[in-house]
């Protein structure tokens, strides 16, 4: 049986930190100025009657996706998992024609015009590479290539798997793990039990861009900011 | 059957295991091998690789203040990941953003790799130091001949040995060695990080130290000029509970500068620059005139019908104190006239939100706590500011109880044997000689611990380099620092630093010091290189971890603290002074006794003694116990029982014993410094740039803010904040860095910005993005505006952080060329001081002008 | 035997499969004179017309006799095998899978799968052998080592025990050769213009192709019998 994965942010426990953003490059070898996992922030109001939200951002794994349905491949280098009901890519079958990148409403997918991570490909950064270990990087992680390119190659496009090579050892998404301040809450929405279930109970919750009619599977509750524009 | 017949000859790439090498020919149908491949699913057996835990090894973080206790994780030989360490009462599983960045540091390519020398006599900014490699014997006896130099020629105090951040090995470097140099010099980086925020604590309740609070049991949080949830204090554990926090109590948090802290905050009290002692001694005011003092702890009137009615004076007999002291002086003098009307004229808050956050904090008596950072404080005027904003806990009670500001435990550590009948006379007779950053002179009184001269004034000393005066400097070591960054008007370090004769960097990366070293010693990396431990408060516990070496040492890299110290005993005692040596050898592994052979022996057998207490079962210690030295290293880190409330009550530290609103204790530490000078207290202050005259000098009062240059010419108050990524100024060679720059609030990934208020915009005929000139009376700086509504008219609010000319390639714009990256606050700010703690002023004095570049 | 053999899984179609894989494997290895031979290509032609792909295969099969005849000398031939796959300058068409499959590394991790499943396979690299676990020529033995087995196990443990080693051949290949085998040929024709290894690469590449679907449909095919 597939399982429902949902995450739920819960933004009054959110501080904004950005520690799912850095999270989730160092587990997933994400190069600089790509961005898995973002913020969106709105501010409002009038000095001193300020508010200031800001939501942490992934991949929605839509159930209406419009990567897929725009993705030209066949079979879809841009797919959705039967197993796990998360929006997945592959880069053997991906053609780097951007057709998702383009078609994607919350912009979250990047593409790999030429060889990740140039900061390390020079002289100096292949001597530390050579020295310490790794692959491209020093703090590569190896885990990352058990289900895709560990770094993409050059070519294709790539954006958060809510962490599949995880979630396949019953791990959670390492952004949820290394959250300090416990805001990110991952689970089964079959599973009455689980804590998604149970916040979406609880609270309220708000999923980007609604009316677009993607069924995104990120939920937000609660609010991030505390001071009201009286 | 099935034989080949035809075509080319075989090649034999594979073989049997363990087979002499025949080819493999057909029917070997039964080895293990070919059992595996009828039966076995592959897709099963074999699952792309395997998952990869590597091992996660205890470690801790000196990344700012807050030193969480960490667990890294070792793959390969790797560290490729860092997590809060659960076992800490503190942090618990918790660690910020910026800990990651530790990855991004120990592996960056621009790491300092190998001891390394100058070429080209000349320094400065700018000018090429022509750094070639050396071996470390070579650099080791440089340093060992210029230290026997210095003690033949009776130079020995001409040393100055500077810390910036540490691990509690520091004892040895910093504590121990310049004085077998025979130097009294050991000058630390505290006051350009705190001193002035714990002068507040220290002259009410006798506690020079930083505080923990325990928010989750609060009702009403006052925060004050600092940001827990953002930069400092703290950071792992406030981001955990803040939420939590937010369910129990009403959060108000008093900054002139937009914080996360303050988007998450029910109050945000936007004060003017250098007012918050007008809002403190109105909030207590309103706390006094509408009876939500706590009584329990301060007292009451004797009879009901008596209260603090505005503008009128109290007779001290009426009223009866606990456990404070001088609460009628304080109101008498001070308070009665400081009513939120007037408070207001002078903050720019609304008389109205003073008096619902003073009423709202006194009704949540005693489960009302001001947690105090740097920046209502760090002013040149801001030792009263500290004072003021401290005794609100006073006030309400909170001071040592739940919910309140309360302290952290003593932990079970272990001095170093005493070295002081190593020392030779030539060692004595240096250590006479006084200290060169000026401390306990008339203007420099330094109060620490109520002693005059008794802390350190760090930023003065490069003016006593370049001034020589109490002397010349000829040679100094700086391990861990970066003054020509991080210290208020850079270009003083400059200039001070280019006249050393002689100077040593311990040092991972080429910092702007760096560039006027002489010799650089590589340094490890503290989080994961070397041994090392740090202790703090927080959650009402104390932690204290351990850090260890867990990857391979590459390169040349010595740490700073005790393998340097040994490494240069050695090369003294070839020099026929062994004096160092003999010592060092009397830190003994705890558990054989075995004396240390080698540098690193020695620094892991520091560690042993200093944390033995900790891990050995046969002595005496509170709090978490082990069974030894290897079940401690398993945990990584050591919890002190939580903290008990009201221990202090009726016995603090000050001359009276009791919390004092009127404080005996720096009338007695003014009084002291003033007959050291034999000038009046009066006098005193004034030299220290304070205005009070009489009473009010032991009384936090008002003080109207200091600032350096004219209104007219510069007509904004910069307001300087602390980027949440920055590792005190480390991090800015981690590509992660500059990818995170959203998380400061109004700051941008694509440039480093000075934001201003959009009305200040248009009247200065400035738009968002233009390239500026920001300028002080001190200097000036390049970067580009950001027009943003959430900065308080008439300030500049910049992020300190970027602005390196040198770091590596990341860090500055131009590397070789010393070109920065955005611009560094420091530049402009001038070198101003709170001088009764010895605090570098950072905030509320520096006046800027805003013109298109 | 009362189980009847799926189509295409007849002893002379494996026979003709792991020939293949032999002679690839060694057209693609530091060249030894017997690859300029006749034999080489007789062999090549021979298999290819048992597995019915002569139409498909015909005209880079006579490039590569064409080719066979031209060169004059053995020495011709290394020093092109140089140029696209030994160095020591830049190496044209790097003959390792982890060059493509972990971002132009060597020895990375996708290395380190292939050794495993060599050791669990109680396989380990010939003293003969002078390369990387990962180099095409010991990868395409290895397939022909799976060929031969299937051969050997179907005969001694039946056809569940053969058609097992399919799912081994089809792992390895979609998992470590197939990913890369377009850019690798694609380096070969497009950075030289050998007349040996352009035909060269056209076979090994369409000979994958092949393989992959006539796995797909074979591989668990006793299911649907």
């Amino acid at each position: 049986m597939a399982n429902n994965y949902v995450m739920v942010v819960d933004l009054q426990h959110c501080t904004g930190c950005g520690a799912c953003m850095i999270t989730c490059k160092n587990e997933n070898n994400v190069q600089e100025g790509f961005y898995w996992c973002n913020n969106q922030i709105e501010m409002e109001g009038e000095f001193p009657e300020i508010t200031y939200n800001y939501k942490p951002t992934f991949c929605n794994h839509c159930d209406e996706a419009p990567c897929v349905e725009a993705c030209p491949v066949d079979p879809k280098a841009v797919f959705k998992d039967p197993g796990t009901n998360l929006t997945l890519m592959d880069a053997e079958r991906c053609i780097g024609c951007r057709n998702c990148e383009n078609h994607c409403p919350y912009d979250v997918i990047s593409y790999n015009s030429e060889a990740a991570h140039p900061f390390w490909r020079d002289e100096k950064g292949q001597e530390m590479v050579q020295t310490v270990g790794g692959e491209v990087i020093p703090y590569y992680n190896p885990n990352r290539a058990r289900t895709w390119d560990g770094i993409r190659r050059e070519g294709v496009v790539e954006k958060c798997s809510f962490c599949d090579h995880r979630l396949a050892e019953g791990l959670k998404p390492y952004c949820v793990e290394s959250c300090p301040a416990q805001a990110l809450f991952f689970g089964d929405l079959d599973d009455p039990g689980s804590r998604v279930s149970q916040l979406l109970d609880q609270y309220e919750a708000t999923r980007l861009q609604e009316d677009l009619g993607t069924e995104p599977r990120v939920y937000y509750i609660r609010e991030f900011t505390r001071l009201k524009n009286s | 059957m099935s034989s080949r017949k035809k075509g080319i000859s075989r090649r034999d790439f594979l073989k049997i295991m363990g087979t002499s090498g025949a080819a493999l020919g057909l029917g070997i149908g039964g080895t293990a091998g070919s059992r595996v491949l009828a039966e076995e699913d592959p897709y099963e057996v074999l699952p792309e690789g395997e998952h990869q835990y590597g091992e996660w090894v205890p470690t801790g973080c000196a990344g700012c203040t807050s030193w969480c206790s960490l667990e890294a994780n070792v793959v390969e030989g790797r560290v490729i990941k860092v997590r809060g360490n659960s076992r800490s009462q503190v942090n618990g599983g918790s660690s910020c953003p910026r800990s990651h960045l530790s990855l991004q540091q120990v592996y960056d390519p621009d790491r300092i790799k190998r001891p390394m020398k100058r070429t080209n006599p000349e320094k400065g900014r700018g000018i090429d130091p022509k750094f070639v490699p050396i071996s470390w014997e070579e650099a080791m006896e440089e340093i060992a001949d210029k230290v026997m130099e210095l003690r033949e020629n009776g130079d020995s105090h001409k040393f100055v040995l500077w810390r910036g951040r540490y691990t509690r090995l520091r004892d040895i470097l910093y504590g121990i060695l310049p004085e077998f140099v025979g130097s009294p010099n050991k000058i630390s980086h505290s006051s350009i990080c705190a001193e002035a925020e714990k002068f507040g604590p220290y002259y009410t309740e006798g506690y020079w130290n930083y505080r923990d609070y325990d928010l989750l049991n609060s009702d009403y949080v006052l925060i004050w000029g600092t940001d827990p949830i953002q930069s400092n204090r703290q950071v792992s554990l406030y981001s955990r509970q803040w939420g939590d926090i937010l369910e129990g109590a009403k959060i108000a948090t008093v900054d002139p500068r937009f914080s996360r802290t303050a988007a998450k905050s029910d109050e945000w009290l936007p004060v003017k620059p250098g007012e918050d002692g007008a809002l403190a001694l109105a909030l207590a005011h309103v706390i006094l005139v509408e009876g939500l003092w706590h009584k329990e702890f301060v007292g009451d009137f004797a009879s009901n019908d008596s209260q603090f009615v505005a503008g009128e004076e109290v007779a001290e007999e009426d009223f009866t104190e606990n456990y404070t002291h001088g609460l009628i002086k304080w109101w008498n003098e001070e308070l009665k006239d400081r009513t939120p009307e007037w408070a207001a004229e002078r903050t720019g808050l609304s008389a109205e939100q003073i008096t619902r956050v003073a009423r709202e904090f006194g009704q949540a008596a005693p489960r009302a706590c001001c947690f105090m950072g740097g920046g209502g404080v760090m002013q040149i005027r801001g030792g009263y500011n500290a004072m003021a904003i401290h005794a609100l806990n006073g006030l309400v009670g909170s001071v040592d109880n739940e919910g309140g500001a309360v302290r952290g435990a003593g932990v079970p550590n272990q001095s170093f044997p005493d070295h002081t009948d190593f020392l030779d006379d030539i060692s004595l007779q240096g250590l006479e000689n006084e200290m060169i950053d000026r401390r306990g002179r008339l203007e420099f009184p330094a109060l620490k611990d109520g002693k005059s001269g008794g802390g350190v004034v760090t930023n003065v000393s490069a003016d006593s380099i370049i001034e020589e005066d109490p002397y010349e400097i000829k040679m100094a070591i700086g391990y861990w620092n970066n003054f020509n960054f991080s210290a208020p008007e850079t270009e003083r370090w400059d200039e001070a630093m280019a006249k050393i004769d002689f100077y040593i960097h311990l040092v991972t990366h080429q910092s702007e010091m760096t560039q006027f070293a002489d010799i650089i010693i590589p340094s490890t990396h503290h989080m994961f290189e070397q041994w090392g431990m740090l202790y703090q408060k927080g959650n009402l516990h104390t932690h204290f971890w351990l850090s260890r070496p867990m990857i391979p040492r590459y390169w040349t890299l010595i740490e700073p603290e005790a393998e340097f110290s040994w490494l240069l005993a050695e090369k003294l005692a070839d020099r026929g002074y062994s004096n160092m040596l003999d010592y060092f050898r009397t830190i003994v592994d705890p558990e054989t006794g075995s004396e240390p052979e080698n540098y690193r022996e020695f620094a892991e057998y520091a560690s042993k003694h200093y944390m033995q207490p900790v891990w050995d079962p046969e002595l005496d210690s509170h709090g978490e116990q082990f069974q030894g030295w290897e079940d401690f290293k398993e945990s990584g880190v050591w919890n002190s029982d939580r903290f008990e409330f009201k221990q202090h009550w009726g016995n603090f530290a000050t001359s009276t014993g009791n919390f004092e609103f009127y404080s005996e204790t720096l009338k007695e530490a003014l009084q002291e410094h003033g007959d050291r000078h034999g000038v009046s207290v009066e006098e005193v202050l004034q030299a220290c740039k304070y205005e009070a005259t009489g009473e009010l000098a032991y009384l936090p009062h008002y003080e109207e803010p200091y600032t350096v240059g004219e209104a007219e010419e510069y007509p904004l108050l910069l307001v300087d904040s602390k980027s949440a990524m920055n590792r005190e100024g480390r991090s800015a060679n981690a590509g992660w860095y500059y990818d995170l720059k959203t998380i400061d609030p109004g700051d941008s990934p694509e440039a480093d910005v000075i934001k201003i208020h959009p009305e200040d915009a248009e009247r200065l005929g400035l738009a968002d993005e233009d390239e500026v000139r920001v300028s002080s009376p001190t200097g000036e700086i390049y970067c580009q505006l950001k027009v943003w509504e959430a900065v308080k008219p008439g300030t500049a609010c910049k992020t300190f952080g970027m602005g390196h000319w040198a770091y590596g390639r990341l860090a500055a714009e131009d590397f070789e060329a010393a070109v920065p990256r955005g611009a560094n606050n420091n530049e402009i700010m001038p070198a101003e001081y709170e001088r009764l703690s010895g605090s570098t002023s950072f905030y509320s004095h520096t006046r800027v002008k805003i013109e298109k570049a | 035997m009362d189980k009847v053999e799926p189509a295409g899984m007849s002893a002379e179609t494996t026979r003709a499969r792991r020939n293949i894989y032999h002679a690839l494997s060694a057209g693609f290895y530091v060249p030894e004179a017997d690859i300029l031979s006749p034999q080489f290509i007789q062999d090549l032609q021979e298999n290819f017309a048992a597995l019915d792909a002569l139409d498909e295969l015909g005209d880079s099969l006579n490039q590569l006799n064409k080719a066979g005849k031209q060169y004059d000398s053995l020495e011709k031939l290394l020093v092109e095998y140089s140029k696209l796959f030994l160095g020591p300058d830049k190496l044209l068409a790097p003959p390792y899978g982890s060059y493509y499959l972990n971002d132009k590394t060597t020895m990375g991790a996708s290395t380190t799968e292939v050794i495993k499943i060599y050791e669990k396979l109680d396989l380990e690299l010939s003293d003969s052998f002078q390369d990387l676990p990962d180099h095409i020529s010991l990868e395409l033995y290895f397939l022909a080592y799976l060929v031969e087995q299937q051969l050997v196990l179907q005969q001694e443990k039946g056809s569940a025990a053969g058609r097992n080693v399919l799912k081994w051949q089809n792992y390895f290949l979609e998992n470590y050769l197939y990913p890369w085998q377009d850019e690798f040929t694609d380096k070969i024709k497009s950075n030289y213009d050998s007349d040996f290894y352009s035909p060269l690469a056209d076979i090994y590449s369409c000979f994958i192709d092949r393989e992959i679907e006539y796995l797909a449909r074979n591989v668990g095919a006793d299911s649907e019998v």
